[in-house]
């Protein structure tokens, strides 16, 4: 039998504590969403529910919670925030990858300034704007807000990508008279998927997550994105967490499912160029 | 049909770069300019949301929250620990995570992905997730201490004397992928064949790690620092999400102060000024970092 190394052994520990580490508290409120509200509240914890139930879940799309609702609200300024992003930095990334434009390096800090911006130095400036317009209380202000967050980090991502791209494929559409926004149409952006994969992606999850903007621009019940009705909750009505649980759990899974597969096959991807370097 | 000498600059590149220069430029300049203005006057929120800006009074906004506020050195002080703590708890966490994930095994591209969990979730879900974990009645963690034998008694880890530390073990829980995630980066960067030579020449794990992997590692450092300085400091979520900045001001950072400035006091022009003291802080700090690591 192979001796275990002392290397080998510490790797598997730190494997395990890495797992438990990012994964317990999801993991936790996963199961906890699936239990009574008396096991809940038991005296032992369980770590699988000893009875499993679906209340909670009923509760949240019935009951006077209509979390469907909130759902609906946030998906509609992730579609927004995604269209407008896709298409705002697919434009500036190629015209800043392919065109000679006098100070291009000062407009890309520029957008890389706007992308570390903290949020909570913009807050009072965006209310400001907000207000101004009169659209507080409205989803447009979160899909005209965010964009300022995705729209630098997009137009990097796709920048870089297009810049690796061969000029001989986009000079030879040229030569036959294709304009440039036909060849990003018809030859870059066909080959680009996964690099559209991660913008979509990116501005799915952040506008599905943030909550300070959406917590301070909506004031309606009704208009309130998923993150601001689960805040809501904990702070309004007693605290039931079988509930809250079931709505955090639903808050998580779509990010988990759109973000994971992507992820790794990144991580995939790195191992694989680090493999070819080394 | 006219020719010209020297061909006109096409408007095209204007076309594609354009827009999205002009959403962001307006969306952030014009509004932070005025926010500077604003702080300058006395404006408060009214139920109108047209009448926005107040008479003009100078620096008496700044005047008031460095020498008359009570709270204000409280916050900069806890900010400063805020900031501090995070980046040191993640840094080192996020050391070890980069260290195990850059060991080569079956499952290395999962791990890694699962690993970015806290960074990716909504921070809603995160500050339900460990209150509940860590609530004094049925939370599993302060169950899990009982048994052994730890904490008698519930602790209050929201309460005066641990807020500080929890708030910040959980932000840092969240910021850690972040941290592990430049560091792999960083990792990969080293030559593989430089540990191979010091073993063939004898040096421990040890020595390789403080010979070989931490001077590779510096700009990394730095990049760490920098950004999760950035990212760090003006982030409101969690600790409104867990204490509001409370109890008191035991954990009131800057961005919550300026949301209870502006919505709770009514005082636009109160937050205004504290928004523009984070921006000169993190500013100054950015300068300085980039001067002194010539980032």
């Amino acid at each position: 039998m192979k001796k275990l190394s002392t290397r080998r052994l510490l790797t598997i520990i730190g494997i395990v504590f890495i797992a438990i580490y990012s994964l317990f508290p999801v993991y936790w409120i996963g199961i906890t969403s699936f239990k009574p509200a008396r096991e809940i509240a038991g005296f032992t914890p369980t770590f699988i529910p000893m009875q499993a139930t679906l209340t909670h879940y009923v509760n949240l799309f019935g009951g006077e919670y209509y979390f469907q609702q909130y759902i609906v609200n946030s998906i509609i300024v992730a579609v927004g925030v995604v269209l407008i992003t896709l298409i705002f930095s697919t434009l500036a990334g190629y015209g800043l990858a392919r065109f000679k434009l006098r100070g291009k390096n000062r407009l890309s800090d520029l957008l890389l300034f706007a992308y570390v911006t903290p949020p909570g130095v913009l807050l009072v400036p965006f209310f400001l704007m907000i207000s101004w317009l009169n659209i507080l209380n409205t989803l447009g202000s979160l899909i005209l807000v965010y964009p300022a967050f995705t729209i630098p980090f997009a137009t990097w991502l796709l920048r870089s990508h297009f810049e690796q791209f061969p000029p001989e494929l986009e000079e030879a559409a040229m030569v036959d008279g294709v304009g440039r926004l036909g060849i990003l149409r018809r030859i870059v952006l066909p080959l680009s998927g996964p690099c559209l994969a991660v913008v979509v992606a990116y501005s799915l999850i952040s506008s599905w997550t943030e909550y300070m903007f959406a917590f301070t621009f909506m004031r309606s019940e009704t208009l309130k994105t998923v993150p601001v009705a689960l805040a809501h909750s904990i702070t309004v009505y007693h605290v039931d967490w079988g509930l809250l649980t079931a709505g955090a759990f639903i808050a998580v899974i779509p990010v988990l499912i759109i973000f994971l597969p992507m992820a790794r096959q990144m991580m995939k991807g790195w191992e694989i160029g680090a493999a070819l370097k080394g | 049909m006219k020719t010209k000498r020297r061909p006109r600059p096409s408007l095209l590149p204007l076309f594609f770069v354009g827009p999205a220069i002009a959403w962001v430029a307006c969306l952030m300049f014009f509004p932070l300019t005025w926010t500077v203005w604003v702080s300058f006057t006395k404006t408060v929120m009214t139920e109108k949301s047209t009448e926005l800006v107040g008479p003009f009074i100078g620096l008496s906004n700044y005047y008031e929250l460095i020498f008359n506020d009570p709270n204000f050195p409280i916050i900069l002080w806890n900010s400063l620990t805020w900031t501090l703590g995070n980046i040191a708890l993640s840094g080192a966490i996020g050391l070890a995570i980069a260290l195990i994930l850059n060991e080569k095994f079956r499952g290395q591209s999962m791990m890694r992905a699962l690993m970015l969990t806290p960074w990716v979730i909504p921070s809603v879900a995160t500050t339900i997730s460990w209150r509940f974990m860590l609530n004094s009645e049925v939370g599993v963690i302060q169950k899990i201490m009982l048994a052994l034998g730890l904490a008698p008694e519930p602790m209050a880890f929201f309460g005066h004397d641990y807020g500080m530390f929890t708030v910040i073990f959980l932000n840092a829980w969240r910021f850690t992928p972040f941290v592990a995630l430049s560091y792999i980066s960083g990792l990969e960067s080293i030559p593989k064949d430089l540990y191979e030579a010091a073993e063939v020449d004898g040096a421990s794990s040890f020595q390789r790690f403080r010979s070989i992997t931490l001077p590779y590692l510096k700009p990394t450092f730095a990049v760490i620092g920098l950004i999760g300085v950035l990212l760090t400091y003006g982030y409101f979520d969690v600790v409104w999400l867990t204490t509001k900045g409370g109890p008191g001001t035991a954990t009131m950072i800057p961005p919550v102060y300026v949301w209870l400035s502006a919505f709770y006091e009514f005082s636009l022009s109160k937050a205004a000024s504290i928004s523009v003291i984070m921006a000169t802080i993190l500013l100054a700090f950015t300068f300085l970092c980039r001067k002194f690591l010539f980032k």
